[in-house]
């Protein structure tokens, strides 16, 4: 027998806190068919939609739904704890109330069980590993809050992750990074991530998704990269930041993720989200699908990289990130974190296998000027960076000179610039314009300043590909290539060339009117280096795509609710026509009687009917009391009740 | 926070800030479980491994002392991961023993012992493991044939349980040997290596280039008193063992062998190469005989980083045999370091380079890399190559002999090695330079006289190709010129260097250029050699020629 009355009943006699609590935990597949109780109570009963409340209940939950169904439960519930889970189970609508005539409701009415909601605890509970989980006792929790070290040790990983997310940020600037068709990052932009961040593939992706959730970065679409992952402008934003403000963001979007069912196996594990997502998850909601446990167990290690939880245990802040009520520390989070990071390190150590060690953080504008200039090799408590002499050509491209980036070496190295740096620098600046690669008409343009590398150049083998020619027609050494700018710098610097993308030096003079590189031909698009906040505006416009939302799942947003709420008390204070045609179908469908209430002028007259079908705004139905078919229009009918 | 000069990290490195005042005592304190990595100028990085843990446990550390030192010293809070990880590797050395029975009916077997029956059975239950041995004598030990003795502790290393080998050796057949110091002294740290191998029975001992590793050997021997047998990286380092021997100890010519590709003798002391003993005909080992020839007491393996795989295969079969290995790097570029530890056994003995150095034991160096342009004509030909032409090209600039002659002309009094790896370059080097020329083509008894001549300052200007690289002891050489490499092994560096660093008569600080053939694939490889010898804390200047 249908559940949908007994839960249109149940809705309807709710109060609006109620109804909006029971809609910010159920999705209600389409909101716009939602008119009364009635209408909310089909949606809710779609099976995708009791799937999903089923996956996210826990044990004594499905045990109450199980009693409610005179299933055998799998372990013996107290009659308190029992009523309590009814309530519960009433509260997020996967149980109904017997409806009353005329649609009324008794308050604290018995919950009764719901047909669809019992099939599709039946087939979740069809697989041995749900039937296994539920069967087994809570785990006691083996480390819990109270055991996490020493408070300092949570800073280590603080400071590394946060130097990773950093620099993560920083790749994704200079080149996005492309999205896999389910809006997670691709499997080359982990690859790529996992090089630029110097650690292994699961903590980038764990990386990606701390930023993610933090809303420092997002996919988008451009001409310039098609759908990628960009840095975004809280990301930029937030690489101005100091390194406890930059911390504090991330943990804060970290908790924000810590919620539903992972929040409540939290509670049980005392604190030990390690042991909470690994242990009490499975066990405490039995029908959780795999995704989302595996899900838990990713955000717990990206809590532990973060230095959230230490050894799995929540840290005294990140409790009172939690539940700012109930925090075990006095004073607010910022001054708190502030004081266990360590202070703005005094200096770098820049050494002469060009390798630089900072041994702490740095203050965010000396952090991106020195990342700017330099080669990450690790990133942790303290950083390791290597200068390079592509690092140089990257800063200098970018726009620093080579007499900028000695300047800043020397402001902050400890210990002076040795010489094989020196060398370098100076090495770099001789070289520098020497080759310069920028789009012409049609074809990539190559200035070279000395000829005898120009005629090298047009016999490498390694060049080859390039198809370089002399360009006959200009005064200076220039040689052209039909391939784009890009693809001929980097065949460039591969073949070791002191190559740099630039433009024409002697542009006013060579080239007519018209060209340029915004006239340039497809094949010759401007090779520029893209200005990371620019792309990131440009990139959220019309064809900026929306990230699938946790929120979505769990419920429906809240201005959603806030309107299904009004409709449904609307429906319920005046039921209309709509209301008692759901009801007349819903009847037919399930071959029941119905009690009609309907008025003519003053006559109101009340029938015991079969109906048969509805159409043209007319019932025909059997009167199973006179024995006569019957036609009454629906705008004469004022009430409608299914009877058992 | 502490403010100490180390700084550990999450991925189980340490620096090791070294101008700290307490840098000095927290670098001897890491050395006992931790690798030195690189050590340039002010930062040195050293890092935490299994192996590292386990010699340090093998030494009798414990892993609260090692956490005490970390704590004692770091700057910041240690990391609980690193806290974590060290005590689980340290507490899983020794969890597992290999002995012999000392009574009743199976007296002298060999058999594997735990007292915790769930590691017995998780390692007697894996595949690789299972078959070395015996049927299970009771829950907690199971008997193992001593062929597979060595084989069972490289697996069991490779499963994360090192067994503690307590087995003892086999005493080996008595043969007096003697240190005959006379005219010098063993130096405290060499004698301080021979008492903890004695001590310890194999194991490793890890000294720098120029450190005297071979006295180490000989004072191993003595220390042994039985026939030894010595493995050797080639036919030149055999003669030189052979002569350091006799200078060294009371041992008579009578009394040492040579077994090599040239000589097949077999005496109480007999020193074989790795190619000999790994040599095969018709499949077969030709020369495992060897290995029986006399009941060793000893077995020395010198540069045990370049040991070939299949000595490892035979020394598996040796374990109840004393074993030492000499080496100036534990690191090894096909990653064995596991069997190294396993069949050979742990580091016995370690000491810095910095040490010896400041002691006078080996001479202080300074590399310099001097840039040459490619001449156009060479430029175009280098252009037009072929990749695997390019080095060969490029390396073998002409401009590096007129180079050459001016580094020369800049050390007058000195003994110049000029090296390289193409034969043409080297050959129109040794002619450009009226100097004798080394290759692989030479004569052993050629070599010797060259070499001799060198020593003796007969000749001042050598050019040797990659022959020289490896224990040859050229004392007076205080000036190497590098032309041409190995595509920038990082090895080889250290082998070339190697060869400047025995302490000069006057004190000098030996000189190790580079001639490096500017935006080529030369420079290239130079960076790495750059790299490395910067990380190993030497001074480095990079000049461009006049």
């Amino acid at each position: 027998m249908s559940g949908s009355l007994a839960l249109a009943a149940s809705i309807a006699g709710m109060e609006r806190a109620d109804l909006t609590a029971l809609l910010e935990r159920r999705w209600v597949p389409n909101p716009a068919a939602v008119r009364d109780p009635l209408s909310l109570a089909l949606e809710l009963l779609r099976p995708d939609s009791i799937t999903r409340a089923l996956e996210t209940l826990d044990r004594s939950g499905i045990r109450a739904l199980l009693a409610l169904a005179r299933e055998v439960s799998p372990a013996p519930v107290s009659v308190p704890e029992r009523e309590e889970a009814e309530t519960s189970v009433l509260a997020i609508g996967l149980a109904g109330i017997a409806s009353q005539p005329g649609g009324s409701t008794r308050p604290h009415a018995e919950p009764v069980p719901l047909d669809e909601v019992a099939d599709q605890l039946r087939t979740l509970l069809d697989s041995p590993d749900a039937r296994e989980r539920l069967e087994r006792d809570v785990p006691h929790p083996s480390r819990t809050a109270s055991d996490a070290p020493a408070a300092a040790a949570w800073f280590g990983a603080a400071q590394t992750t946060t130097q990773r997310a950093a620099a993560a940020l920083r790749a994704l600037a200079l080149e996005p990074v492309k999205r896999n068709r389910r809006g997670g990052i691709s499997q080359t932009g982990v690859k790529a991530l996992a090089e630029a961040l110097r650690t292994g593939q699961e903590q980038a992706e764990r990386v990606v998704e701390l930023l993610r959730g933090a809303g420092l970065i997002h996919g988008a679409v451009s001409a310039a990269h098609g759908d990628r992952f960009a840095i975004s402008p809280d990301g930029i934003a937030w690489l101005r930041l100091p390194h406890a403000e930059r911390w504090l963001v991330l943990a804060r979007a970290l908790a924000a993720r810590i919620s539903g069912p992972l929040s409540a196996a939290l509670r049980i594990a005392e604190g030990a989200l390690g042991t909470a997502a690994g242990e009490v998850l499975p066990i405490e909601f039995p029908l959780l699908p795999e995704a989302r446990l595996a899900d838990a167990r990713v955000l717990a290690d990206a809590a532990e990289d973060l230095g959230f939880t230490v050894d799995g245990a929540l840290t005294p802040i990140a409790s009172a990130l939690l539940d700012p009520d109930s925090a075990p520390l006095p004073g607010e989070p910022l001054s708190l974190v502030r004081a266990a990071l360590p202070p703005i390190a005094p200096g770098v150590y820049v050494q002469p296998d060009l390798s630089i060690i900072v041994p702490g953080p740095l203050a965010p504008d000396d952090e991106a000027a020195l990342f700017g200039v330099a080669d990450v090799e690790q990133l942790g408590v303290a950083s390791s960076l290597r200068v390079t002499p592509p690092s140089l050509a990257r800063a200098l491209e970018s726009g620093v000179g080579i007499a900028e980036a000695r300047a800043l070496l020397e402001r902050l190295s400890l210990t002076g610039i040795p010489q094989p740096l020196d060398f370098l620098l100076t090495d770099v600046e001789s070289k520098h314009g020497s080759v310069i690669v920028f789009a012409g008409t049609g074809r990539t343009r190559i200035r070279v300043a000395d000829p005898a590398v120009g005629d090298a150049m047009l016999v490498d083998r390694a060049l080859l590909h390039l198809q370089l020619q002399r360009d006959p027609a200009s005064l200076a050494y220039v040689l052209l290539s039909r391939l784009r700018p890009e693809h001929v710098l980097a065949a460039l610097v591969d073949a070791r060339y002191a190559a740099i993308a630039g433009s024409d030096p002697d542009a006013a003079a060579e080239s007519p009117a018209g060209s340029g590189p915004a006239a340039a031909g497809p094949a010759a698009a401007d090779p520029g280096p893209a200005d990371p906040a620019a792309d990131a505006s440009a990139d959220v416009g019309p064809g900026h795509r929306s990230e699938p939302d946790a929120g979505a799942i769990l419920g429906a947003p809240d201005r959603t609710v806030t309107d299904l709420v009004d409709r449904v008390f609307a429906g319920a204070e005046q039921p209309g026509s709509g209301e008692w045609t759901r009801r007349i179908e819903l009847a037919i469908r399930e071959k029941r009687a119905i009690e009609i209430t309907a008025a003519a002028g003053s006559d109101v007259r009340t029938f015991r009917l079969l109906p048969a079908s509805l159409s043209g705004g007319r019932l025909r139905a059997s009167d199973q009391t006179a024995g006569v078919e019957r036609t009454l229009p629906v705008s004469a009918i004022t009430g409608v009740e299914i009877l058992d | 926070m502490t403010l100490g000069p180390l700084i550990v990290q999450s991925d189980q490195t340490v620096l090791l800030e070294v101008a700290h005042p307490d840098a000095e005592e927290a670098r001897h304190a890491l050395a006992v479980f931790a690798e030195l990595e690189r050590a340039p100028e002010h930062i040195h990085t050293y890092r935490i491994t299994r192996l590292g843990l386990w010699n340090a446990r093998a030494a009798g550390h414990t892993d609260a002392e090692i956490l005490d030192t970390l704590n004692r010293y770091a700057k910041f809070p240690v990391p609980s991961g690193v806290a974590g990880e060290i005590s689980d590797t340290m507490q899983r050395y020794g969890r597992l023993t290999i002995e012999r029975i000392a009574d009743g009916d199976r007296a002298g077997e060999l058999v594997l012992r735990s007292d915790e029956p769930m590691i017995l059975r998780e390692v007697s239950s894996a595949k690789k493991i299972a078959p070395l041995l015996g049927n299970r004598i009771d829950e907690l030990t199971f008997p193992v044939e001593a062929w597979a003795r060595g084989e069972l502790k490289q697996q069991l290393v490779a499963r994360g349980w090192p067994a503690e080998d307590l087995a003892g050796y086999t005493p080996g057949d008595p043969h007096e040997i003697e240190l005959a110091e006379d005219g010098w002294q063993m130096r405290d740290y060499q004698r301080a290596a021979v008492e903890k191998f004695h001590e310890g029975g194999s194991g490793v001992v890890v000294l720098p280039c120029g450190a005297g590793k071979t006295i180490v050997g000989a004072g191993a021997m003595a220390a042994v008193g039985a026939k030894t047998l010595i493995l050797v990286t080639n036919a030149v380092s055999a003669r030189q063992w052979r002569s350091e021997l006799l200078r060294r100890t009371s041992l008579t010519e009578d009394e040492i062998g040579e077994y090599s590709g040239q000589v097949k003798e077999v005496k109480p002391v007999t020193i074989a190469t790795y190619q000999i003993l790994t040599s095969r005909r018709k499949g077969e080992y030709a020369h495992l005989s060897l290995l029986d020839a006399h009941d060793w007491g000893l077995i020395v393996y010198d540069e045990v980083h370049l040991l070939p795989a299949p000595v490892f295969k035979l020394t598996a079969e040796l374990q109840a045999r004393r074993r030492i290995g000499l080496t100036a790097t534990l690191v090894r570029e096909d990653g064995r370091e596991g069997d190294v530890f396993s069949l050979i056994g742990p580091k016995r003995y370690d000491a810095a380079w910095k040490d010896i150095e400041a002691q006078g034991f080996i001479a202080p160096a300074a590399c310099f890399e001097i840039r040459v342009e490619l001449p156009e004509s060479e430029r175009l030909e280098y252009a037009v190559a072929e990749d695997q032409d390019r080095y060969r090209i490029a390396a073998s600039a002409t401009v590096k002999q007129r180079v050459a002659r001016e580094i020369i002309a800049k050390h007058p009094d000195e003994s110049v090695l000029v090296i390289g790896q193409y034969i043409d370059q080297l050959e129109s080097m040794a002619e450009a330079l009226g100097a004798p020329l080394i290759t692989g083509q030479t004569p052993v008894d050629e070599r010797e006289e060259l070499f001799e001549a060198f020593r003796s300052g007969r000749d001042r200007i050598l050019v040797v190709s990659k022959v020289a690289n490896f224990s040859v002891d050229l004392p007076d050489a205080s000036v190497a010129i590098q032309i041409s490499g190995s595509f920038g092994s990082r090895q080889e560096e250290a082998q070339r260097l190697g060869r400047l660093l025995r302490p000069k008569s006057n004190g000098a600080t030996a000189s190790f250029y580079t001639i490096v053939t500017r935006d080529t694939v030369d420079q290239d490889f130079a960076q790495n050699r750059q790299r490395f010898l910067a990380e190993q804390g030497y001074a480095y200047t990079i000049t461009n020629a006049e």
